[in-house]
């Protein structure tokens, strides 16, 4: 069954003047991770907010599950494990007094699995919440999250301020689990090497628009990195299709290059130049590359 | 911007400036009030402050507060928190200590003694009002550098800066109160007070140095153990039921012990009251019970301000959190939930008062005093009704405190900072400024006056609440916020509400000076629906996000801002603005150190050669000149008849005529008779045609100028007159003429004479047919009066064959009100029904008419 999770067509929401999301599409099929990446400001926290019906769409739509969360809070929202940027989960509570309150609100809680997470982060059912440390406040938000074996997992920025060790629970663990279950995450992060670590599906959201959004392994495979040595000194490389970024000075530039490596090869020959190493870039660098461009773009429009 | 000095001066322009342009702009508001209008105000009294020093000490309060919070640095930071609110990221700047520590103490107290003074050289010297120039000046600049220092000082525990900062400041006020007590003289003040400065000055570098060096003392540990034994007792392990009943308990553990806490505090302190009360002083006894029984929906409105955020944890919070907003649950879930809290809250409040009260009363031995004169009142009042009418005032506290919980919810759930705050500040405006204004405009009498509007104003309001609740049943409706089976029940449910209450206020309200429509009125009026059921609108806007503001053009924003939040400063100008102009008087003479105005009219054909009547025309106790020539009509027919008419103004605001033992009694009528004295000497006035008479207190009064100025008046005349002295008083024996009307349905002076509900209860009116014959036996007439009928609901007695021909006529209303028969109706639900079948103004001059005064009367 490959029907879609979440699905957001021609969504646009604008912020008085400025515009957070312009008219951006997006589908998430079923028991996959998807990454949701962009510099600071780019929309991300916009487009989990509509997800999970925290704004309503301005123009276009939302479905999650197939329902509107806005109009059907109820039916999306108690399918959903959502721990959020701020994990503002009130600091009076007692962590089992979250426990206890949380599980009222999902049927699928699962007391059992509660427990063994509890365990598993350390917490003490005594604590209260705002004398957590904030990687055991992630915890704690995390287990409410989980506990109920949600559908559709949302994590927003979830990873930020924290420390590595944190950052492994939330990320290996967690992430790979769920997918494995036939479950799906949305996660967004701008720590990009994380996202490569565990998602299947990349979306860069940029300046509000969908800069990229594919497979992570058919990003990988269709990017190149590739580092060119001219013949002489050479203020500016020559323009070619394809190339998204260079980088360099002198003879020797790098290359972010998206396409068949053979083209640019025909390429360099041409300009009495050759290839001296060729490699599979980084996500970040695709990203950054990526995000130039559409910047270029953006500057010649 | 090359110094620090400047820089920080920079900090607080730039940051508090549209909040001065708005104060200085209400200020100026204020004044142009004040200057437009100076008739019908009355003068600054600072001593038990009257509403025209509210006006005045409201606005400086609010300057001076705002002061005060803005140069603490306390709007930034959290009052209760251990640490200083000095703002850490100035910590940081390349200053020293006593730089950060001087220059914002010296723009503070600065800032303070100009206030100071800006409000005695302007607005309290014009006024009148002789205040020392500089000490309080300096006393407003020492306690905001004392509340500098224990702002910026670290605390060793939370909350504990409030309570520190609260004793100091009291303790500083009461110094103060001491000294003006015992009337200490301005250089003893001065030498008090200006060592403050630099003491407060050298506490500040201390504690801002501490708090630099992150120096926090913590003496958490201390409550350590107590906190431990809490953690031993038992705690829930049940599951909750439902979504809902985690909600609840949810919002119960979020605010809904503020409430009763708060009257937890408050109550010891209130019932204290009671064991000083001793039996010589019950009424002491019954004010603190009033005070006890008022304070939960006092209190709730302050709780509610606190009830609408999502996390007092986060005091600059509005917005609905992701946490709060992603609950799996509907809009309306969470509002209800609220409700539910907010009745709990209540509930334990009053249970709290309850328990409370009986106990207070038994151990401060003040049972026997309540007890007795409760039997009493049941006694009187008849067991059944005291049960229901115990029984709705106890319900309708509870209601009202839930009703303040609950009702300006929607203001808080939407979110929107703006919205908040401009409520705030139009709750605190109106409280400042038009309230006294409303005051004034609406004193008493008006209001009487508006009783003719009334029903009309409550109908719009309804109205408006009526049409609100429809639109917001549509929105809740098409946004699927509430399905059509709650939406019906919940209009059921309020309409049986309201049945209900109408029912009980229509048994238990006999005074027929309130009409039934208007206990419907009021029972609409009374149950929430509108602003509750916005609440789920609002929070859903809040929690979905409000659509994008692009759409609307910034310019219709700002003219409806300007509509919202100047519309209310208009109208009341407007208000006070054509009162003052349709109401003023045209002369006005100083008679014992007091000022008496009064309203002249002078036909068009006056010829100074002609000796001109004067009708002299009294205004009912609580009204003005203008009022009386509106009612009576006398204008038009001096202009046909060619005689002047004034309206003198009865004392004090709202005008009325000491018609009783007292002294005022002689001022006023050497007032009339110096008026007399003044128009004579500018007017060619007949001194044998001067005639006076008034309506209720003014009838009363032509009745004592009858007796006092015999000499002068050739005849009186009274319409609806309160008689509130007695015959024998009148001492006067010469026979006087006198036509007097009187309705048979008047409710405030009974035509048969009796109890009357604007006199004391003790009071009894004498009956008019019975002071009619009184009158004609002092004017020497015939035995047998004559009747005729006039129209079909008037008849006319008239007493002939009297000394000097002074007649005495009495014409009857059948079913009149306390109105003048033919004159300007007054409001019928307090002043009942209005006749055309007499017109009292011409028949009156029509009897002046034939009465001169005889040439033996006067001296």
């Amino acid at each position: 069954m490959n029907e879609s999770v979440v699905n957001v067509s021609e969504l646009t929401r604008r912020f008085g003047a400025r515009t957070a999301l312009a008219s951006v599409s997006l589908s998430m099929s079923r028991g996959a991770v998807y990454g949701l990446v962009g510099a600071n400001g780019a929309g991300k926290t916009t487009l989990i907010k509509h997800v999970l019906g925290l704004l309503s769409a301005e123009s276009g739509s939302v479905r999650v599950f197939g329902l509107d969360p806005v109009a059907d809070p109820v039916g999306v929202l108690s399918r959903i494990g959502y721990l959020s940027e701020e994990n503002d989960i009130p600091g009076w509570m007692r962590v089992d007094e979250l426990i206890r309150y949380s599980r009222a609100f999902y049927p699928a809680w699962d007391d059992v699995y509660a427990e063994e997470l509890r365990q598993k982060f350390a917490l003490d059912p005594a604590a209260k919440i705002r004398n957590l440390s904030k990687g055991q406040k992630a915890r704690a938000g995390l287990l409410i999250a989980l506990a109920y074996r949600p559908e559709l997992l949302v994590l927003d920025e979830p990873s930020s301020g924290l420390d590595p060790i944190v950052r492994r629970d939330i990320l290996g663990a967690v992430v790979r689990t769920i997918a494995d279950e036939g479950r799906t995450v949305l996660f967004s992060s701008h720590l990009l090497e994380e996202v490569e670590q565990v998602a299947d599906h990349v979306t860069m959201i940029h300046q509000g628009t969908i800069a990229l959004s594919a497979p992570l392994r058919g990003i990988k495979e269709s990017h190149r990195c590739l580092t060119v040595r001219f013949a002489d000194s050479r203020p500016r490389p020559p323009a070619v299709a394809g190339v998204l970024r260079w980088d360099g000075e002198g003879q020797e530039w790098t290359a972010v290059y998206r396409g068949s490596p053979a083209d640019l090869q025909k390429a360099a020959a041409g300009w009495e130049a050759r290839i001296v190493a060729e490699r599979v870039p980084t996500l970040d660098e695709i990203f950054v590359a990526q995000v130039g461009m559409a910047a270029a773009s953006g500057s010649e429009a | 911007m090359r110094s620090p000095a400047l820089a920080i001066a920079w900090e607080f322009r730039q940051g508090h400036r549209f909040a001065l342009i708005a104060l200085a702009g209400y200020a100026l508001v204020l004044g142009t009030i004040k200057l437009l209008i100076p008739g019908p105000w009355e003068p600054i009294e600072l001593d038990t402050p009257n509403e025209t020093a509210a006006v005045l000490i409201g606005p400086f309060s609010l300057i001076f507060m705002y002061f005060l919070a803005v140069f603490s640095f306390g709007l930034a930071g959290d009052l209760a928190a251990r640490q200083s609110i000095f703002p850490a990221r100035m910590f940081t700047l390349p200053v020293t200590t006593r730089a950060l520590v001087g220059w914002p103490m010296l723009y503070g107290t600065a800032a303070m003694a100009s206030l100071w003074l800006t409000t005695v050289l302007f607005v309290l010297l014009p006024f009148g009002v002789d205040l020392p120039l500089i000490w309080p000046g300096l006393l407003a600049a020492a306690f905001l550098a004392w509340t500098q220092v224990l702002m910026w000082m670290p605390y060793g525990l939370p909350g504990l800066r409030v309570i520190v900062a609260v004793l100091w400041l009291v303790s500083l006020d009461a110094v103060v109160l001491l000294a003006i007590h015992y009337e200490a003289t301005e250089p003893q003040m001065m030498a008090f007070l200006a060592p403050q400065l630099p003491l407060a000055y050298l506490a500040a570098c201390f504690a801002v140095a501490r708090a630099r060096r992150g120096d926090v003392p913590d003496w958490r540990g201390i409550f350590a153990r107590p906190g431990q034994i809490a953690d031993l007792l038992p705690r829930r392990r049940v599951h909750f039921s439902s979504p809902a009943r985690a909600q609840a308990w949810f919002e119960w553990r979020r605010q809904g012990l503020r409430l009763p806490a708060w009257m937890g505090l408050l109550l010891p302190f209130e019932l204290a009251l009671l064991f000083v009360a001793s039996d010589d002083r019950p009424e002491l006894v019954f004010y603190t019970l009033l005070g006890v029984l008022l304070t939960p929906s006092f209190m709730a409105a302050f709780a509610a301000a606190t009830v609408s955020k999502w996390s007092p944890d986060r005091p600059a919070s509005w917005g609905v959190t992701p946490y709060d907003a992603t609950r799996p649950l509907t809009s309306a879930a969470l509002v209800a939930a609220r409700l539910e809290v907010a009745l709990w809250s209540t509930l334990a409040a009053w249970l709290l008062v309850v328990i409370a009260i009986p106990f207070a009363l038994t151990f401060s031995s003040t049972w026997p005093v309540v007890s007795e004169r409760t039997i009493q009142w049941i006694e009187a009042e008849g067991t059944l009704r005291a049960v229901a009418i115990v029984l709705l005032v106890f319900l309708g506290l509870f209601g009202l405190t839930w009703r303040q919980l609950v009702q300006n919810l929607y203001i808080g759930l939407t979110g929107r900072e703006w919205v908040v705050k401009s409520s705030v500040l139009f709750v605190l405006s109106f409280l400042v400024v038009f309230g006294p204004i409303a005051g004034w405009i609406l004193s008493l009498y008006v209001m009487a006056l508006a009783t003719n509007a009334l029903p009309w104003i409550a109908a719009a309001l309804i109205g408006l609440k009526l049409s609100a609740a429809a639109s917001i049943a549509t929105r809740l409706r098409r946004q699927r916020l509430l399905n059509d089976r709650t939406l019906v029940t919940v209009a059921a449910g309020w309409l049986v509400v309201v049945l209900a209450l109408y029912g009980l206020l229509a048994w238990l309200v006999t005074t027929p000076l309130i009409p039934r429509y208007f206990l419907a009125l009021v029972a609409v009026l009374a149950i929430p629906l509108a602003r509750l059921s916005a609440a789920p609108l609002a929070l859903a806007g809040n929690r979905h996000g409000w659509p994008s503001r692009t759409a609307m053009n910034p310019g219709r924003m700002v003219v409806r801002a300007v509509l919202v939040l100047g519309l209310p400063v208009v109208s009341a100008l407007l208000a006070s603005g054509s009162y003052y102009f349709l109401n003023r008087t045209s002369g006005a003479m100083v008679l014992s150190g007091q000022r008496r105005e009064y309203l002249l009219y002078v036909p068009s054909s006056y010829n100074r050669s002609q000796p001109t009547p004067l009708v002299i025309s009294m205004h009912g106790g609580g009204a003005w000149p203008a009022h009386q020539r509106d009612t009576s009509g006398w204008n038009r027919l001096a202009e046909s008849q060619g005689f002047i008419v004034v309206y003198p103004a009865g004392s004090g605001a709202p005008g009325a005529w000491s018609v009783d033992h007292g002294t005022g009694l002689l001022d006023d009528v050497r007032f009339i008779s110096e008026l007399i004295d003044t128009l004579e000497a500018a007017y060619n006035i007949d001194p044998a045609r001067i005639y006076a008479n008034g309506l209720s207190n003014g009838g009363g009064m032509a009745f004592v100028l009858s007796c006092t100025l015999s000499d002068r008046i050739a005849a009186v005349g009274m319409v609806a007159a309160a008689y509130s002295l007695p015959w024998s008083w009148c001492t006067d024996p010469r026979p006087v003429p006198m036509i007097a009307f009187h309705g048979t349905s008047d409710a405030l002076t009974p035509y048969h004479g009796g109890r009357s509900p604007v006199f004391p209860a003790s009071f009894v009116l004498p009956s008019i047919p019975t002071w009619t014959s009184n009158w004609a036996r002092r004017n020497q007439c015939g035995p047998n009066p004559v009747e005729s009928v006039v129209a079909t609901d008037v008849t006319r007695l008239e007493y002939t064959n009297c000394a000097d021909d002074a007649a005495v006529v009495l014409y009857t209303v059948k079913g009149g009100g306390h109105t003048w028969p033919g004159g300007k109706p007054m409001p019928e639900g307090l002043a009942g029904f209005t006749s055309n079948g007499v017109d009292a103004t011409s028949q009156m001059w029509a009897f002046f008419r034939e009465h001169r005064l005889p040439p033996h009367r006067p001296h």
